[in-house]
């Protein structure tokens, strides 16, 4: 692909606990194009953060990428950089967008002087030009009287407001990734509304791409182009937004949309998953999804499947799909 | 179906913080005149956004708080400041399940303790007898006997709240107030616990009061839906009839927010405008009159009263 813009490859991300090693991440890869949109999808502890935070090199202490794994980004191997080369493309080539806005803003300074940290950081405007910048970031955010609004602090403003700053500050170096991690998840739904509306429009905007990580499909079927199911640190289906809502192939995958209550049909049953994800201290050998599985069959507590290329573009990681 | 509880004009302030940081000012008007009734057998939905005066509706229901005015009755009964025996009754027939079972579970207690406490409270069996019935009905949430020797940190979020979810039954109660009770859980494990509340309804005749933000998962469990802002009913209405044909613009709203599961459809969308008010600081007139997109001036001078038509209710000047 000539536009790729980040191609992960083989990614493994273990954290070493007192308890023993949780391999939180183990061997993902996918690529994202200019200007599209990556969903990650699937529930708590499946890896979408750990992914996240591997791509931005974030990770806690305790976590550590395992040698082997590929993140390239604009051709450039990001997990050879130093720490000096690594800041300069955290934050102003790649931006990252919290869930919870008020943990992720500094409760003691102004949310104009952290956002005009972020253009000094990586730009060289002086002052006077930076709170203009600020300005003007917080009225594309859509952010009503700018020019007062920099004065107050983050516990003057609302959840959704906070959010808005989060996405000025993350988009005030001109980046051409955004990870956005749940970003409405803490929010209403008419603000949800608001919010993925807004960052729609940026992107159609600004043309950078996005990788949007949440745990609702109905956020995903909305606003992205590609999407990838992780189940307990894998990917298990990958396939463009109307393919993936079509015709799901992985049954984890199944399942997850049919135990979501439809708008229409409320007589009906829900689908749901017996039992919960596997601990990932203990994995069990073969297919990570065999206890839960409708469709599982003998060889699926043997082999462990892989990503295959079901249909054009669609990939599903199922025996059911398995050639030979 | 009879009514089995009424609630007549409640309201509830709490009154302005006078701390060191805090200037006293207005009270929070948390919840203004709210009357409705939730018949026997039926599953009542309460949705709204965050702060509009669900959980506050839900505490002065189940006799937790009291409200500064109006009226509570179960079954016909004034319990609006009922007190001892008469109190300890009504908490009998009316139980709680919680958002989060991490926060509403004694982590000190056994599992076995904590389900077979209320027959012991309730002086209705001794403790040995309690716990045979406390495995009886952890049995049928799916919970396996030998839970009851075990601590809740022992378990997952999911059965954590299937817990939650017998301990509020085991006195088999007439109705169960459930505050958000899968806001906290993984989609997989909501189905479950929704498939279970339905399940548990049937067998035992309960009747609900629902409590979500999520607008699939009211749709999806109840049989009549209030919608609430700030502190006020916008409409009560069939959940079928809610859904297809909403009236109250702020319902209107809300039901386009929802994402839909389907790439294809282009559904149109209501983007409102600005943020919901302070609860200090009511708008004028129609409570909703600051976001709404067809709003007029009567709808600023006047408030609307909740009115009936065709077995709904909506307060809203201009019906849509």
């Amino acid at each position: 692909m000539n536009n790729c813009l980040l191609e992960v490859k083989n990614l493994h991300t273990s954290f070493f606990t007192d308890a023993g090693e949780v391999k939180a991440v183990r061997g993902i890869s996918f690529s994202l194009e200019q200007g599209k949109t990556l969903g990650l999808v699937g529930e708590s502890g499946c890896g979408k953060t750990v992914t996240a935070l591997s791509i931005m090199q974030l990770l806690p202490n305790q976590a550590k990428i395992t040698p082997g794994g590929s993140i390239l980004y604009k051709g450039k191997e990001l997990l050879r950089l130093s720490q000096e080369e690594l800041r300069k493309i955290r934050g102003r080539e790649i931006s990252m967008v919290f869930q919870e806005p008020m943990t992720a803003l500094n409760p003691v300074f102004t949310i104009g002087e952290q956002i005009r940290e972020a253009i000094e950081l990586h730009g060289n405007l002086n002052k006077k030009e930076a709170t203009n910048e600020v300005i003007k970031l917080l009225k594309d955010v859509g952010i009503p009287e700018p020019n007062k609004r920099i004065k107050d602090y983050p516990h003057q403003l609302s959840g959704g407001m906070r959010q808005r700053v989060l996405i000025a500050m993350a988009l005030a170096s001109f980046p051409s990734l955004l990870i956005a991690d749940e970003p409405t998840t803490a929010l209403d739904v008419t603000v949800q509304a608001q919010i993925l509306e807004l960052i729609g429009a940026l992107q159609g905007l600004k043309k950078i791409a996005i990788i949007l990580i949440t745990h609702d499909l109905g956020v995903v079927a909305e606003r992205v182009d590609f999407v990838a199911v992780m189940y307990a640190g894998v990917i298990v289906e990958y396939a463009s937004t109307q393919n993936l809502f079509n015709e799901p192939l992985h049954p984890y995958t199944k399942a997850l949309l049919g135990s979501i209550p439809k708008l229409e049909d409320k007589d009906a049953k829900l689908n749901t998953l017996k039992g919960s994800v596997p601990v990932l201290t203990e994995l069990p050998a073969g297919c990570i999804f065999y206890e839960r599985c409708k469709e599982k069959s003998a060889r699926c507590k043997d082999i462990t499947p892989e990503l295959v290329e079901v249909k054009e573009g669609h990939w599903a990681a199922c025996c059911l799909y398995e050639k030979g | 179906m009879g009514e089995l509880l009424k609630v007549q004009n409640i309201t509830k302030y709490f009154p302005a913080k006078t701390g060191f940081f805090e200037s006293s000012g207005a009270p929070i008007h948390a919840l203004n005149d709210i009357s409705f009734a939730i018949a026997q057998g039926e599953t009542l939905g309460l949705v709204g956004e965050s702060g509009c005066g669900k959980s506050t509706l839900a505490k002065v229901i189940a006799r937790l708080i009291l409200p500064t005015s109006g009226k509570i009755f179960f079954e016909g009964d004034d319990i609006t400041s009922v007190n001892g025996a008469r109190l300890k009754k009504i908490r009998r027939n009316i139980q709680f399940v919680f958002q989060d079972p991490h926060a509403s579970l004694n982590p000190h207690m056994t599992i076995g303790s904590t389900v077979s406490e209320p027959f012991v409270i309730h002086g209705l069996s001794g403790a040995k007898k309690a716990l045979l019935e406390a495995e009886n009905i952890l049995d049928l949430v799916g919970i396996s006997k030998e839970a009851v020797k075990r601590y809740p940190h022992e378990f997952s979020t999911g059965q954590r709240q299937r817990i939650a979810i017998a301990r509020a039954l085991a006195l088999t109660p007439k109705l169960i107030i459930a505050d958000e009770p899968i806001a906290s859980l993984d989609v997989s494990i909501q189905a479950q616990i929704l498939n279970l509340l339905k399940e548990l309804k049937e067998k035992f005749n309960l009747t609900y009061l629902f409590i979500s933000h999520d607008l699939r998962i009211i749709e999806y469990i109840s049989d009549r839906v209030i919608v609430m802002y700030l502190g006020k009913i916008m409409e009560i209405a069939s959940s079928r009839d809610l859904y297809k044909h909403p009236i109250h613009p702020y319902t209107e709203a809300l039901l386009s927010a929802i994402p839909v599961i389907n790439p294809q459809s282009k559904k149109k969308r209501i983007i409102l405008k600005g943020e919901i008010p302070a609860t200090t600081k009511l708008p004028s007139g129609c409570v909703f009159h600051t976001r709404c997109i067809y709003v007029k001036q009567r709808c600023i001078d006047e408030i609307p009263k909740l009115t009936k038509h065709d077995n709904r209710f909506f307060a809203c000047h201009f019906p849509l």
